[in-house]
């Protein structure tokens, strides 16, 4: 029967860890799940949709299956997820992400437990589901379907991102703020209703600005660890230390955390400590989400002389100065998000390009590969993720014209083990690391 | 001196030895996933020159079988192997596009050095193990397909380029009437605009050279020019430029050591099977 379907016991595969902080991550993550099981309160899933804040400050335990999906991933125990979903007909391109998180919900509604090889003790049942636009065209019809295997309510809420090429102006900025805040007021009712309690906004106010001050640090720390030469925070520790920023923010253990990373990115770079006894490449990852099922890639890249300096993937937010007159946490929320979408479209701006950065889940290489002494580019093709693997082709031909910095495309996909060739990473990686070695010979 | 370029393919292994120019070459099945009796191929060479083994001064091994084998004093991707191989043959080469037994690869080359590739990945299409399914399933043989699909008037649409749903196509043409000659030119055309998809993410850029296994089917070649809207140089033996730039690349690593009055660094040769897996 599917539900007995054990995964088979398999070598390690994640990367080793640079920093102090990026070993810490484990146990937040761990607990995340753990609490949800044991504590006694409103669990909620959540999408990863800028909002974490509202559900710190509601008393509200979030789970987020893109993580627990990634979890299992790096454990290598998603594929009976996988083919449970495939086998209630979801396609093999629908999103890992979902495709993981809705075999989990189809083998509970089997046989009315967590299924037994959940890692970390499962996911939580929950008493609401939240998502929202943010992100990409799978999320619309994710969640309902999780409603409807697990028959609890889903609460979805728009967020359009700022238009690339008007976002300036003020009253597009305007009539945006305004959207967004009644997106988010709707959103704050259904949570009030669901728990029959209302909202402390007194609470969340000290939440968002705890927020703040953690996403500032988390933007702080990347910089000047991307700068850093020697670099002491290579993407496999960056692709770590994100977690807290994306589904704990509003905490104080992530307020915690991001200090603890910035003290020490701050320290190792004031000492010159880098990773690598010598940076012969420095690499940008500058595209596509991680290969979660085998991180340790990177390794393999770093036994010869490369390091990813910087990872273009997971980009803390800008971190907004916000107007002393925006005293209401659920505008300061908004405020901050808009202001994050538009920096990036004045990036584009600047570099006379509109919308290049508008590509889910890609920062423009081209922002950081001069600043960040990169010689070359590397892109991840996801076979199920059309969100971050779109306009990749463009961002190519972008550095092909503008920084002439040659870019080695990988195929795989962020959790299914299934789409991922070893022999061909490796291969592509050696040719590549040939053609930078070439082109350093030659002064390139 | 004496140098030899091994190239551990998919399908087929290929070793040339040289000193000034190529002096011999084998062509010889890679053997079976575990084994690869590369051994055998370099043995078969070394008897047509009547060399012993020890008398060749460097080997580079080359190809996705590359990794483990134990007689060659370096291992260099077939990508920076091709480029050099190619660009010997043809110092104006600009882009190389390789179509093999099981993979399509397009690298952009200047002034000899690679530059850019792209490859395709894990699946056959586009590949020369496209070509194989289907002339099993029409029964013709491969090296015959290419002459056959020139005489074709009215060239088919194949759409898929999807092995599994090409074979199928097929089929269904077959049945409707179709006849094998128009079959086969739509296959060539299917193959070559999948390829040539793939190698434009390079921006392709004359002069172009068509290498690999699939290089001598003519209808391929036909079709790939159409689709790149200049002619193609294809190299006499289109098999061996990985092989032969393997072998280069040995020779000017022991040049550029004797010449700098370092020892040539080699690795503990044992003339036995290579294994595939690390
Ligand atoms: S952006 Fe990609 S990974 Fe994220 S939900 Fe959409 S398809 Fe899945």
């Amino acid at each position: 029967m599917e539900q007995e379907k054990r995964p088979e016991e398999v070598k390690k595969t994640s990367a080793r860890k640079w920093t102090e902080s990026a070993k810490k991550v484990r146990g937040l993550v761990a607990n995340m799940y753990l609490r949800a099981i044991t504590e006694d309160k409103p669990v909620a899933w959540v999408m990863f949709t800028l909002c974490n804040e509202l559900f710190v400050a509601m008393d509200v335990l979030p789970v987020y299956p893109e993580n627990y999906a990634g979890l299992c991933a790096t454990k290598r125990v998603g594929d009976p997820f996988i083919d449970r979903a495939e086998a209630d007909g979801y396609s093999n391109v629908t999103c890992s992400y979902a495709r993981i998180g809705l075999g989990y919900s189809a083998l509970w509604r089997d046989t009315g437990e967590i299924p037994p090889f959940a890692p970390d003790g499962g996911m939580a049942r929950p008493i609401m589901l939240v998502g929202s636009s943010l992100v990409c065209d799978t999320r619309y019809k994710w969640f309902q379907a999780f409603s409807r295997y697990l028959d609890v309510p889903y609460y979805a809420f728009d967020m359009p991102g700022p238009p690339a090429v008007t976002a300036h102006r003020p009253d597009v900025r305007e009539q945006y703020m305004k959207y967004n805040l009644t997106q988010l007021h709707g959103l704050v009712s259904f949570m009030e209703e669901r728990l029959g309690k209302k909202m402390d906004w007194d609470k969340l106010d000290e939440i968002v600005r705890r927020a703040e001050k953690s996403y500032r640090l988390w933007y702080d720390a990347y910089m000047m660890a991307g700068r850093a030469v020697p670099c002491p925070f290579p993407a496999e520790d960056s692709f770590r230390c994100f977690v807290p920023a994306f589904f704990m923010i509003g905490e104080q253990e992530a307020l915690d955390f991001y200090q603890g990373l910035y003290d020490e990115i701050k320290y190792k770079v004031d000492n010159k400590i880098g990773s690598l006894p010598e940076e012969r490449y420095r690499l940008l990852w500058g595209g596509g989400l991680p290969p979660w099922h085998t991180m340790g890639i990177f390794n393999y890249v770093e036994d010869r002389g490369a390091l990813f300096v910087f990872q273009s993937v997971y980009l803390p937010l800008n971190p907004a100065d916000i107007p002393d007159r925006i005293t209401n946490p659920l505008e300061r929320l908004v405020y901050s998000r808009y202001e994050m979408g538009i920096r990036r479209a004045e990036h584009d701006r600047k570099l006379g390009l509109f919308g290049a950065c508008n590509f889910v889940g890609l920062g423009n290489p081209l922002l950081f590969v001069d600043e960040f002494k990169v010689d070359g580019v590397v892109m991840h093709w996801l076979r199920s993720c059309r969100g971050a693997t779109i306009g990749q082709i463009y961002q190519k031909r972008l550095l092909a014209e503008r920084s002439n910095l040659p870019v080695l495309f990988v195929e795989s996909d962020m959790c299914d083990i299934r789409d991922y060739f070893e022999a061909d990473w490796k291969m592509k990686f050696d040719a590549f690391l040939e053609t930078l070695e070439t082109r350093k010979r030659a002064g390139a | 001196m004496y140098f030899a370029g091994v190239d551990i393919g998919s399908t087929m292994t290929k070793v040339v030895i040289m000193d000034e120019e190529v002096i011999a070459s084998v062509i010889g099945p890679t053997g079976a996933e575990h084994r690869r009796l590369a051994n055998r191929v370099m043995e078969e060479v070394l008897r047509q020159v009547n060399l012993p083994f020890d008398e060749i001064s460097y080997v580079v091994a080359t190809g996705y079988g590359r990794i483990n084998v134990p007689f060659a004093d370096r291992q260099i991707t077939e990508i920076t192997c091709h480029a050099r191989g190619v660009y010997s043959l043809f110092p104006t080469v600009r882009t190389a596009i390789d179509i093999g037994g099981q993979d399509a690869k397009g690298i952009k080359i200047s002034n000899g050095k690679v530059v850019g590739f792209v490859m395709n990945d894990k699946c056959a299409a586009g590949t020369g193990r496209f070509l194989e399914v289907i002339a099993d399933a029409l029964g013709v043989r491969l090296e015959e397909m290419g002459e056959l699909s020139m005489n074709s008037r009215n060239r088919a649409k194949i759409s898929s380029t999807c092995t599994i749903f090409a074979e199928q196509e097929v089929v269904s043409r077959i049945s409707e009437g179709v006849s094998i000659e128009d079959i086969l030119a739509g296959l060539h055309e299917a193959i070559a605009s999948r390829v040539y998809r793939m190698a434009e993410r390079l921006k392709i850029e004359p002069d172009v050279v068509l290498t690999g296994g699939v290089a001598k089917n003519i209808g391929v070649v036909k079709a790939m020019e159409e689709q790149i809207g200049f002619p193609l140089l294809i190299p006499q033996e289109p098999l061996l430029t990985g092989a032969i730039g393997a072998a280069l690349l040995g020779k000017e690593l022991t040049l550029k050591a004797v010449e700098g009055g370092k020892p040539v660094e080699r690795g503990t040769r044992r003339l036995e099977e290579a294994t595939f897996f690390e």
